[in-house]
């Protein structure tokens, strides 16, 4: 009877490369914080992987006590040493101790199998579900694509959330920031897009990558868990670097991100990347480089900080059909401090990205969330990125909340204001009310458009600020279970036929009748 | 001007076939015609440092596990020191390498050793 133990491992030997070969080694001259000098590598590449060899001296099983081998990452040559940061524990290497050139520069192996687990930059799962069956291996560091491998953007992405989709709408290739002060709502909405995704046909479902930089375990286990359970792991990646790891890691975590999204956007899928967050991306590269002993710029932060993230963003593109017709679709993250926009890190980020959606604590605190200043907030691809039956609901919206602001502060006088200001305010009030969602209850694009259809053709006229959710509610409800017809031809043309159009003009006067409490002067 | 300069310029000289003597006189009149006389010490030092590290880059070591392997892998071991450029080699035996050999100049390595095939083996095996 065989062995299948026994098999595997003569499977191995007979695979085993025992060709002698020189290898190019130098030896470690100082080891400290997650940065080891090393003599000799005379041919060392910039972005090379080097390993560490631990066995000199030691004996067999006291080698293979750590299960695996100790990379480092050349980032600085220079006349006589090499700088390489450490990729793991930094207790294993001593001085004296050899590191032996790979001639590979860092990869990350990917393939569908990826999909669903979480793993750490260099690709090893971190889920405890066992090894990922991968079938390539992706660069880490590599050129966007140029100008003329790319197509416009075209097609949207949807995040379920009305303000957005709505006014800020984002398409597949772009990039969109979402900037804002802590415990604004910023990961909310990058969770969001998340989860209303799986409102979209397999077909055409983007794969997801929630890249996690340097935050709490205790959240990415949250993430993990919610995506979980509404069944949107399934088709997201998690990236997953923590507080605790070291900076070298920290930093490497949405290059590799971007890799695992070009290898789907390269086999002709749609790729959504989450970028959680850059700010602290920033800051371990500060680390990593002020220990790599570069010279500080403004804010301490090296002179390439610009190039870090415009390298990274640059990889989100939209393919032509050439090239398979793919897209990534980036969402950066960056913290501001009590809502200073105009800093080093998110000035460098906003001239880079292709809009911004801006959250504010104010807004926040006064109960309207997402709180999305609408006014400040920007999509650069604009309408491009939206389906007909949006454009056709979304530009009057715009409008309204635009002169509700402007009116905003004679609220306080109502007394004393004419009919028609009083209406605008009434109006925009409505719309503001309207827009407010709660977390993790996205809304389908047609659902949306009927939302908002609704409310340009007068389901809110005669109702009290109070009960517009309650409306919204209701009304889509109605249509659904009495006129299906409406939402199927929304969520299968994607536009809104002048029949639609005749039907819902009816519809809402019908559910004027049929709910008339909401109407009650 | 610091003493690397100097110490620079006196190692090509030397390295270009200059007898030693001409170039410690050729230095000893730089130094004097620029004020920088102090540095003289320093620079030799320097050199010395920098010479010795040269020789010693160039011996190569072999590990073996046994002593008499040195016979068994005499032809291997003459290929490596070939190869690496080494001026010399430096046997010490180092039974946690099991069997085979390793041979290691300061810059280039070769690795033969039972152990680094056992090793190589376990992380391939426990990877997947």
């Amino acid at each position: 009877m065989s062995n299948p133990i026994i098999e595997r491992i003569q499977k191995e030997i007979e695979s085993l490369d025992t060709s002698s070969k020189d290898e190019q080694i130098g030896r470690v001259v100082t080891v400290g914080d997650g940065v080891a000098e090393i003599e000799g590598l005379v041919s060392a590449q910039m972005s090379e992987m080097v390993v560490f060899d631990e066995s000199e001296g030691k004996t067999l099983e006291e080698t293979i006590a750590h299960k695996d081998a100790l990379y480092g990452l050349v980032l600085n040559l220079e006349e006589e040493l090499v700088k390489v940061v450490v990729l793991g524990d930094t207790a294993r290497i001593k001085e004296g101790m050899t590191a032996r050139r790979t001639g590979k520069l860092l990869n990350i192996p990917v393939g569908d199998a990826i999909i669903g687990r979480v793993v750490n930059p260099l690709g090893d799962a971190i889920d405890g579900k066992g090894a990922i069956a991968t079938d390539r291996e992706m660069p880490i560091e590599r050129i966007a694509y140029g100008v003329m491998d790319r197509d416009s953007v075209n097609t949207p992405i949807h995040t379920g959330i009305k303000a957005i989709d709505a006014m800020i709408p984002i398409g597949r290739g772009q990039r969109e920031l979402i900037i804002g002060d802590r415990a604004t709502g910023k990961t909310t909405i990058a969770i969001d897009t998340i989860l209303n995704q799986r409102f979209e046909p397999k077909e055409t479902r983007p794969i997801c990558i929630y890249v996690a930089v340097g935050q709490k375990e205790s959240k990415t286990a949250r993430i993990m868990g919610e995506l979980q359970e509404a069944g949107a792991l399934e088709y997201t990646i998690i990236v997953s670097t923590s507080a605790s790891d070291p900076s070298a890691l920290q930093y490497l975590a949405p290059f590799a991100g971007a890799a695992i999204g070009e290898y789907f956007m390269e086999k002709g899928k749609d790729a959504l990347i989450i970028y959680d967050d850059l700010s602290k991306h920033a800051v371990a590269y500060r680390q990593m480089s002020l220990l790599l002993r570069r010279p500080p710029g403004r804010e301490a932060y090296p002179g390439d900080i610009f190039y870090l993230h415009s390298r990274l963003l640059e990889r989100a593109a939209k393919l032509n059909e050439k090239l398979g017709g793919g897209s990534l679709t980036a969402l950066p993250i960056i913290e501001t401090q009590e809502g200073d926009v105009s800093a080093y890190i998110p000035t460098n980020v906003i001239s880079i990205t292709d809009g911004q959606i801006f959250l504010e604590t104010d807004l926040f605190n006064k109960g309207i969330r997402p709180a999305l200043n609408v006014g400040i907030s920007v999509s650069r691809v604009g309408s491009s990125a939206q389906t007909k039956a949006m454009k056709k609901v979304s530009g009057k919206i715009r409008l309204e909340l635009a002169q509700f602001r402007e009116l905003e502060a004679f609220m306080q006088f109502s007394q004393d204001l004419d009919e028609d200001t009083k209406k605008r305010i009434e109006s925009g009030r409505k719309y503001t009310e309207l827009l407010k969602q709660k977390q993790h209850q996205t809304m389908p694009f047609y659902h949306q458009v009927v939302s908002l259809y609704g409310a340009n053709g007068g389901l809110l006229d005669g109702a009290k600020v109070e009960d517009v959710k309650k409306i919204e509610e209701e009304f889509i409800g109605f249509l659904e279970r009495d006129r299906a017809a409406i939402v199927e031809s929304i969520r299968d043309t994607r536009a809104i036929s002048d029949e639609v159009d005749g039907m819902l003009k009816a519809a809402i006067t019908d559910f004027k009748v049929a709910f008339p409490a909401f109407y009650a002067a | 001007m610091n003493h690397t300069v100097y110490r620079d310029a006196t190692l090509r000289a030397l390295a270009s076939g200059t007898s030693p003597e001409v170039v410690l006189s050729g230095l000893q009149k730089t130094l004097a015609r620029r004020g920088h006389t102090k540095l003289y010490g320093a620079v030799l030092k320097e050199v010395l440092a920098s010479l010795s590290k040269k020789e010693a880059d160039g011996i190569a070591i072999i590990l073996l596990a046994r002593k008499e392997d040195e016979g068994t892998y005499a032809e291997a071991i003459k290929a490596f020191v070939h190869t690496a450029h080494a001026t010399g080699t430096r046997i010490v035996v180092d039974e946690s390498i099991v069997g085979g050999f390793i041979a290691q100049t300061t810059t280039t390595k070769r690795d033969q050793s039972y152990k680094g095939s056992l090793v190589a083996l376990y992380r391939s095996l426990t990877a997947g």
